[in-house]
């Protein structure tokens, strides 16, 4: 842990999104699975969190319950201080417009729309003014100035997932929740996102939860989760990709 | 590869009952059109049977010739041939020509069933009917009616009652109902029985003239014996008896068995019956065109999204033929089983249009359902036949998917444009060229009406291909003002819209052929309409037009307006046809004679009454050595002033007419006229078809009311209009006209609008990712529904659009056709081709209700984890 780490970890004041006693339970009888086991878990505003764990551990089902675009079978999920279990489809709904940043792994762009049109999309859902000073900001930081009018199937997977970025950075959400956003990436144009995700917490203070396969993607983060059968049984503050190396090796043997 | 075909069935039930679903209204039409013939044939088959129950012969004059009268003398002959145990003469007038009056003051209503009044049959065998109550007619003035008529319409025993006849007014006393055959199946219409002199009074028939001779036998002679001595007693050749004898100069004489005169009878209703049914079949025919366009567009969808199994199949060894052949027994199964339902749905589809044209003013008798063998093979071979013919294109893409789709996903690259817009091209073209030698060069109906048939098939296949040039502009355009109005949903059906032309062009076919023809047909019905605005405007100067739904107008009726001193001038016209010798000018060589339509009225004041256009000579001049004519038959025939025309009579003679007047304007007369007395001369119905009359100057309007009220009482099947009142009630025949032809297109219309859905939710179900996404950034569902609904909207204005404007084009080229004595006003009805465009569009959106549902009810986790 160095100087800079600490300074960033003592920086958030709030919570910015939280999970209490959170169940997830597939099934019943022979095919029930639990995907989570109440978990409990909250990240910091201004935090990057990275969520990592094998396949099949509950890390997308945790993350779609954190987004609202799941309910859980048990427990709760608050957003800021807004409980979303409680919330009608509807609200759910205006919840992720104006609180809520989404990076999927691919396909995240409507191909119909032109990069600025879907970097707006939120807004332009709901009708709200983009604050341009903030956006503008954001496409200078992206780069992607002189590819906006541009359709996505004009821009390269890297391009794509930058305006996917830029969108979700855009409306200025509570949270941002990207799953394996680097996932279909060459190394080094997954390691521009990373780096791009890293600077909009360093500069804009902006929440991040990510789901990662990848040590060296989850080396960007502040703090690494560590799920297995739908537990949380590890968690490292600042790691490096080694260090999560290790760590996921002793959860997979453990 | 049955196997496959049959597991992709099942894999895309909902899919395949909305492909199915356009099969099976196509078929469904088709054969309501038969079930619905083949079930009024039978229903007036066992009519037929009815009638000539008793008869065991029948006299008739060849062809009903009115020039060759059955006389006493005939009778007499007939009733001493041996065998012959009696024999009647019969007399019946024209449909609704006697009307009786209700207690009410009014007559019964003439758009229904036919009144038929006959002259009463006094032996029981011949006679098909039985006295119910009271008595048959046997003394002057009486009268019998079926009992269902007297009933329905409060005709009591005992009374008299007036009546409205070809003679004018005159009474007769109800002295007994009766029944008709079992159970008095008249089909509606109301059966009427007179004594035999009260008849040919009504009738205005001859002393000792009968339509014809029904003969009973005693059974000594055989039927065929009997026959054959009746048909030379007659004077015919010998064995000139049977349906197979030809009629010439010497044989004047039908001699029919019972069972000829059953069929004869029933041919006679079938001949209208069969056209309905060619009419029906007609637009039956075109929804099954567009239903081509919508399960072509289905296939290809459906197989673009099945590309990369496609693809795998092609990977793992599949050849191209069994590919293709996959999707054809595909095709081939959807077909046989959508046109099973479509046969049911057929069924119930007859008795709608039943309910429908009942509604609309054309009721039908009741029909039991009668399922041919032939209805049933042409429905399974139509419906199959059109989904296999429509699922070729598609099937041949499929075909040609290359392995490598099953990895990358893509199909390749679309199929070159180029060939298909110069197919396209080339289709219009040709399809244009056809319907302009349909309109302007060919002369047969016959083969008018396969050129026109075939040249709008192939101009409306070769538009569609044509038309994805046109969608994306015309999508993006239309779709402008939605991002505005609707916001981020409204510019995202637009660009829905316009991101694949194609699949939104042939989507939008199906309805552009509709709306097309739709509005062809208005433009037509308003040109029609403007031409009689503007006939009667140039036309008539007569104050009032006296018309009637019934029959014609009776002299008396005529003589009681003139007589009133409120109308200064007044005149009934007659309409009939005649054979001249005079031969066109432009007469194929052979060819002689000609034959026209003749108009009679007063010549003394036809000028007062009406404004001909008189050119040359003057309208008082035409007295019976003379006629006027229109200058176009004129130049026609090559005649001028003072040219003579050589008019064929009913007793064969020819009349000698100097023309002593020429006329411009003759639509709402005829080419030719004549005077009254020639007229008797040509025709035996001495009746008006209209009457026009002038008040006196210091007479009211209102004054006129009340004189033609008290005439009316007579008389009241009569309508007394003012010219803007008759200018009205012509124009609204034609708006009866087109509300029909429209209300038959319609069926078109709808199935082009289960093609909308169809393709709203195949493309839903196509872009589940990009839906889920847009609920995840937060797309409310409402917003969701709101952009499938408007793109289903754009794309059906884009059809409706072309539609109408393809429509305007055919109507005002079918106006240009028609000879301009006939039709020479183009009138285009703005308004109601945009209230038809909206309403397309309206029902474009509606129709997406469905898919917009799915697609707001999307599982957002679903669709995003399929990513
Ligand atoms: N819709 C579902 N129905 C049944 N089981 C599911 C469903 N979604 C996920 N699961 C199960 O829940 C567990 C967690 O899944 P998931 O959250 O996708 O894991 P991860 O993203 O870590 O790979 C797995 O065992 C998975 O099989
Ligand atoms: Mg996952």
């Amino acid at each position: 842990m160095n100087t800079q780490t600490m300074q960033r970890t003592a920086a958030p004041v709030g919570v910015a999104a939280s999970t209490t006693a959170a169940s997830k339970i597939y099934g019943s009888g022979d095919t029930r699975v639990v995907a989570l086991d109440k978990v409990d878990v909250s990240f910091a505003q201004g935090q990057f969190t990275a969520i990592m764990g094998p396949s099949g551990s509950g890390k997308s089902t945790l993350m779609h319950c954190l987004a609202g675009l799941d309910r859980l079978t048990d427990g709760a999920v608050r957003i800021g201080d807004v409980n979303i279990s409680e919330l009608s489809e509807k609200d759910l709904t205006l919840l992720r417009r104006n609180k809520i940043g989404f990076v999927f792994q691919a396909f995240n762009l409507v191909p119909t729309l032109t990069a600025i049109e879907n970097i707006t999309l939120p807004m332009d859902l709901g009708k709200t003014k983009p604050d341009q000073a903030h956006l503008d900001e954001v496409i200078r930081a992206v780069g992607l100035a002189d590819r906006l009018k541009h359709k996505p199937n004009e821009l390269s997977g890297g391009q794509q997932q930058r305006v996917a970025v830029a969108r979700a950075l855009g409306s200025r959400p509570d949270v941002i929740f990207a799953d394996e956003p680097t996932g279909n990436l060459d190394s080094q144009t997954g390691a521009e996102i990373l780096a791009f995700m890293r600077r909009a917490v360093n500069e804009f203070g902006q929440t991040i939860v990510m789901v990662t396969h990848d040590p060296v993607a989850a080396s960007y983060a502040d703090r690494v989760l560590f799920l297995n059968d739908g537990r949380i049984v590890n968690e490292l503050q600042n790691p490096d990709a080694d260090a999560i190396l290790a760590a996921l090796r002793s959860a997979t043997l453990g | 590869m049955l196997r496959l075909a049959f597991k992709n069935l099942a894999a895309n039930a909902v899919r395949l009952a909305l492909t199915g679903l356009a099969i099976v209204l196509g078929v469904g039409f088709v054969v309501s059109s038969f079930v619905l013939r083949d079930g009024l044939k039978d229903s007036f088959a066992g009519l037929s049977q009815e009638i000539v129950q008793g008869t065991d012969i029948l006299v008739d004059t060849v062809d009903d010739d009115p020039d060759l009268p059955i006389t006493d003398a005939d009778l007499a002959t007939v009733n001493a041939i041996p065998g012959v145990r009696i024999a009647e003469g019969g007399l019946t007038g024209f449909e609704n020509s006697v009307q009786p009056i209700k207690t009410d003051g009014t007559t019964i209503a003439t758009n229904g069933p036919p009144q038929i009044s006959f002259a009463w049959t006094y032996d029981d065998a011949l006679n098909p009917t039985t006295i119910e109550a009271g008595r048959f007619p046997s003394e002057r003035n009486e009268w019998v009616i079926d009992i269902d008529a007297a009933e329905n319409h409060g005709f009591v025993v005992g009374e008299t009652y007036q009546f409205v006849t070809p003679a004018g007014n005159r009474e007769a006393t109800l002295v007994g109902t009766f029944r008709f055959g079992e159970d008095n199946t008249t089909n509606g219409a109301t059966l009427m029985g007179f004594e035999t002199e009260t008849a040919r009074e009504f009738f205005i028939a001859e002393d000792g003239i009968w339509d014809e001779i029904s003969v009973s036998i005693d059974g000594s002679v055989p039927v065929p014996e009997v026959q054959e001595a009746i048909s030379v007693a007659l004077g015919n050749e010998p064995n000139s008896i049977g349906p197979d004898a030809v009629p010439n100069e010497t044989n004047r004489f039908e001699v029919l068995d019972q069972a000829e005169v059953a069929a004869e009878t029933a041919a006679s209703f079938n001949q209208g019956i069969d056209f309905f049914g060619y009419v029906l079949l007609a637009f039956a025919l075109i929804s099954l065109f567009v239903s081509v366009f919508i399960i072509a567009n289905t296939f290809s969808i459906v197989i673009g999204q099945r590309i990369r199994e496609l693809g795998l199949l092609r990977a793992i060894g599949a050849t191209p033929s069994q590919i293709r052949r996959s999707v054809l027994i595909e095709s081939f199964l959807i077909g046989i089983i959508a046109s099973l339902v479509g046969i049911v749905a057929g069924i119930g589809l007859a008795f709608g249009l039943k309910s429908v044209l009942g509604a609309i003013g054309v009721p039908l008798p009741d029909f039991d359902v009668i399922l041919s063998t032939t209805t049933i093979a042409t429905a399974l071979i139509v419906g199959t036949g059109v989904t296999m013919l429509s699922a070729i294109i598609p099937a041949l893409a499929a075909s040609r998917t290359s392995p490598i789709t099953a990895i990358s996903g893509i199909a390749e690259k679309e199929e070159k444009s180029g060939r298909r817009y110069i197919v396209g091209a080339v289709a219009s073209a040709a399809g244009a060229g056809l319907l302009f030698l349909a309109l302007f060069v060919l002369g047969g109906t016959q083969s008018t009406l396969i050129a026109l048939g075939v040249g709008a098939g192939t101009l409306f296949i070769g538009l569609t291909l044509l038309s994805p040039l046109a969608a994306k502009p015309l999508a993006r355009f239309l779709g402008a003002p939605l991002r505005s109005a609707l916001g981020m949903p409204g510019e995202l059906s637009k660009e829905n819209a316009a991101r694949n032309p194609r699949r939104t062009a042939s989507t939008a076919a199906a309805l552009m052929i509709g709306l097309s023809l739709v509005s062809g047909a208005l433009v037509l019905g308003s040109s029609i309409k403007a031409e009689i605005t503007k006939t009667f405007e140039a036309g008539l100067i007569a104050d009032y037009f006296v018309n009637t739904q019934a029959f014609d107008i009776p002299d008396e009726a005529i003589e009681q307006i003139e007589a009133d001193p409120a109308f200064t001038a007044v005149t009934g016209v007659r309409f009939w046809g005649v054979e001249l010798e005079n031969t066109p000018v432009d007469a194929d060589p052979g060819e002689t004679g000609t034959g026209t339509g003749v108009g009679a009225l007063d010549f003394s004041v036809a000028d007062q009454l009406f404004n001909l256009g008189v050119i040359d000579g003057d309208l008082k001049d035409v007295d019976n050595d003379s006629v006027a004519l229109d200058d176009d038959l004129a130049e026609k025939l090559g005649l001028g002033m003072g040219d003579t025309v050589q008019m064929v009579l009913d007793n064969g003679e020819v009349a000698d007419l100097e023309v002593v007047a020429l006329f411009t304007e003759a639509q709402l007369l005829e080419a030719m006229l004549i005077t009254v007395d020639r007229y008797e001369q040509i025709s035996d119905q001495p009746t008006s078809d209209f009457a026009a009359a002038l008040k006196a100057p210091d007479v009211t309007a209102a004054e006129a009311d009340e004189r033609f009220a008290e005439i009316g009482a007579s008389y009241p099947n009569l309508e007394f209009q003012s010219a803007a009142e008759a200018r009205e009630s012509f124009a609204s025949f034609v708006d009866t006209f087109t509300s029909v032809l429209s209300a038959m297109l319609g069926l078109a219309i709808l199935i082009a609008l289960v093609g909308i859905a169809n393709t709203m939710a195949l493309s839903v179900f196509e872009r589940t990712r990009e839906i889920g996404l847009l609920r995840a950034v937060g797309m409310t569902r409402r917003q969701s529904r709101t952009m499938i609904r408007w793109e289903a909207a754009i794309i059906s204005a884009v059809g409706a659009i072309l539609g109408a404007a393809i429509g305007l084009g055919l109507g005002i080229l079918l106006v240009q056709a028609i000879p301009d004595q006939f039709l020479s006003t183009i009138a285009v009805p703005w308004l109601r081709i945009l209230v038809l465009v909206i309403i397309a569009s309206v029902a474009g959106l509606a129709s997406a209700f469905f898919p917009a549902y799915r697609a707001s009810r999307m599982n957002v986790l679903d669709a995003i984890s399929t990513m």
